[in-house]
């Protein structure tokens, strides 16, 4: 092949991985949903996985809000002083953490924990045969394994998304405090200024980061090649695009939002 | 239909430019033990993942009685693979589950009896391995045999009409090897099942089989009783008996 040839060919095969991945991707989503609402259901192994998503990354989805929103409150008490607009400081972190931080951070961190590990359980299944002996079982893999981790995701997220939220806002108020506002000035116009259209758009948002995280952990892991290397790889590759897809998603739905 | 007769018909099978199966034909006995025998690496457990659906054929029909396997629909596909039991080489067990649970796992997702009694059947298998207090044991603490003897009690477990065991007694030590092979015997005896054996216990194949099948580059060479066996003049099929490499032509 010459030169010229080359790039081109090479760019070539990174489209249609591309295209295969996602049409794959597509594919095992709908499956696992439409296994999701056929019965029979199993809600012991959907409690099991909301624990796990949920109740497990509740600490450090905890300590994430509450430093979020103190180092947002040191970042822009200053300035808005120097304008006189004290009151402001409350109602704009608030504003923050609802729409934005509490949302995005949450997710990245609960893809660090779960999506990670999601697609290390996944892999690990895979290679050592674990989701054959399923499928020669007649007990499908997608239902059994990848439906519940999904609708855990989907549930969890905005719950611990609302921790967030509010512990950021508690946060936020205690950095306030110290630097020398009086408490009925921060928390006095939260109420007027954020809407509870900003509260719910950030839960949206992170019902839709849940799907994400969860169903790319169990499709990289569910897929994985070659060994305890593929293990290594399906893990790492379920963080990077859950990073990616969640940060783009995001600029997407906020843009569609307002 | 609970214990068919299984006929493969020209089955291909190719990993790139390796080719594993080559036009192979073998047809397991209804009830019958059989056995698979051939040298490692020469495609016994790609046949099982076959006859199982976990391969797909490049060509070629896998037939349960009067049903093709690969032309069913999903639900017969289900109704088919409910009754067969298959042992992985591996075990693949579930390692987020304990032993018992494994054993006692296709019971409960089929819900096909009630939790006391599966527990009850499950503890007697695990008795007659000799693994009767392992019910509760987390399946990485097990040693290797004790984890082939679990993944034996769960192929065995729905008494299925078909059993696949893939090397079911590489690993175990010669007495624990003997109980296994008359566990098989028995499940046999008890259900009536169809039997395949992949083994490279040639003592066992020729004691305990009532057909044995010689795999050898892709087909099978002979197919036959243990006589047929001990009297064939082929060299491959002589070298396998006594563990000789084959003479030249
Ligand atoms: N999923 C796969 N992808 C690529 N090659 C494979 C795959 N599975 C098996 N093979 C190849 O097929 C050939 C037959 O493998 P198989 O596992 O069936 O051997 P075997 O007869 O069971 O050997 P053993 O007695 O050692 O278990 C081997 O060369 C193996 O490398
Ligand atoms: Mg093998």
């Amino acid at each position: 092949m010459n030169t010229l040839a080359r790039p081109v060919a090479a760019l070539g095969r990174a489209i249609l991985d591309t295209v295969f991945h996602l049409g794959r991707y597509a594919i095992l989503s709908a499956k696992a949903f439409f296994f999701s609402i056929l019965p029979p259901w199993r809600p012991r192994a959907i409690l099991k996985q909301m624990e796990f998503v949920g109740v497990d990354s509740l600490l450090v989805v905890i300590l994430t809000g509450i430093f979020t929103g103190g180092v947002f409150t040191l970042q822009i008490i200053y300035g808005f002083r120097r304008f006189s607009a004290d009151s402001m400081v409350g109602p704009t972190v608030a504003t923050a953490m609802t729409r934005e931080l509490g949302p995005v951070l949450t997710a990245l961190m609960v893809t660090g924990r779960v999506g990670s590990s999601m697609a290390a359980e996944m892999a690990a299944m895979k290679v050592t045969e674990q989701i054959d002996a399923l499928t020669v079982m007649a007990a499908e893999p997608v239902k059994y394994l990848i439906s519940p981790r999904i609708i855990a995701g989907i549930f969890m997220l905005p719950l611990l998304t609302a921790v967030a939220d509010a512990v950021g806002v508690v946060g936020g108020y205690f950095v306030a405090m110290s630097k020398g506002l009086d408490s009925g000035q921060f928390v006095g116009r939260i109420q007027d200024i954020v809407i509870m259209d900003d509260v719910f758009d950030g839960l949206v948002k992170a019902a839709v980061f849940g799907f994400i995280l969860t169903s790319v952990g169990c499709y990289s892991g569910y897929y994985c090649k070659g060994g305890a290397e593929g293990v290594g790889k399906a893990t790492t590759i379920a963080v990077v695009v859950s990073y990616v897809t969640i940060l783009v998603g995001d600029f997407i739905m906020t843009a569609l939002m307002y | 239909m609970k214990a068919p007769e299984i006929r493969v018909k020209g089955l291909c099978k190719s990993f790139g430019d390796n080719k594993v199966l080559k036009d192979l034909e073998i047809t397991l006995e209804a009830g019958k033990v059989n056995f698979i025998i051939g040298r490692s690496g020469g495609g016994k457990s790609v046949l099982l993942k076959h006859l199982t659906g976990l391969l797909t054929p490049d060509s070629g029909e896998v037939w349960y009685g009067d049903r093709e396997f690969f032309r069913a629909g999903k639900r017969e596909k289900e109704n088919l693979r409910k009754s067969v039991g298959l042992l992985f080489q591996d075990g693949a067990l579930f390692d987020s589950l304990s032993a018992g649970e494994n054993v006692i796992f296709p019971l409960w997702y089929h819900r096909a009896m009630p939790e006391d009694k599966a527990k009850e059947r499950a503890l007697s298998l695990l008795k007659d391995l000799g693994m009767e207090g392992a019910y509760d044991h987390r399946v990485e603490d097990l040693s290797g045999g004790e984890k082939k003897r679990v993944a034996i009690a769960r192929a065995l477990v729905m008494e299925p009409g078909v059993l696949f065991f893939d090397e079911p007694t590489t690993g175990l030590d010669p007495i624990l090897s003997t109980q296994v092979d008359a566990l098989i015997l028995e499940a046999r005896e008890r259900t009536g099942a169809t039997v395949a054996v992949v083994s490279h216990d040639i003592a066992a194949a020729l004691s305990i089989s009532d057909r044995i099948h010689l795999l050898h580059e892709g087909r099978v060479l002979l197919s036959g009783t243990a006589f047929d066996f001990k009297k064939s003049d082929l060299p491959e099929v002589k070298a396998f008996l006594t563990g000789d490499e084959p003479e030249g032509p």
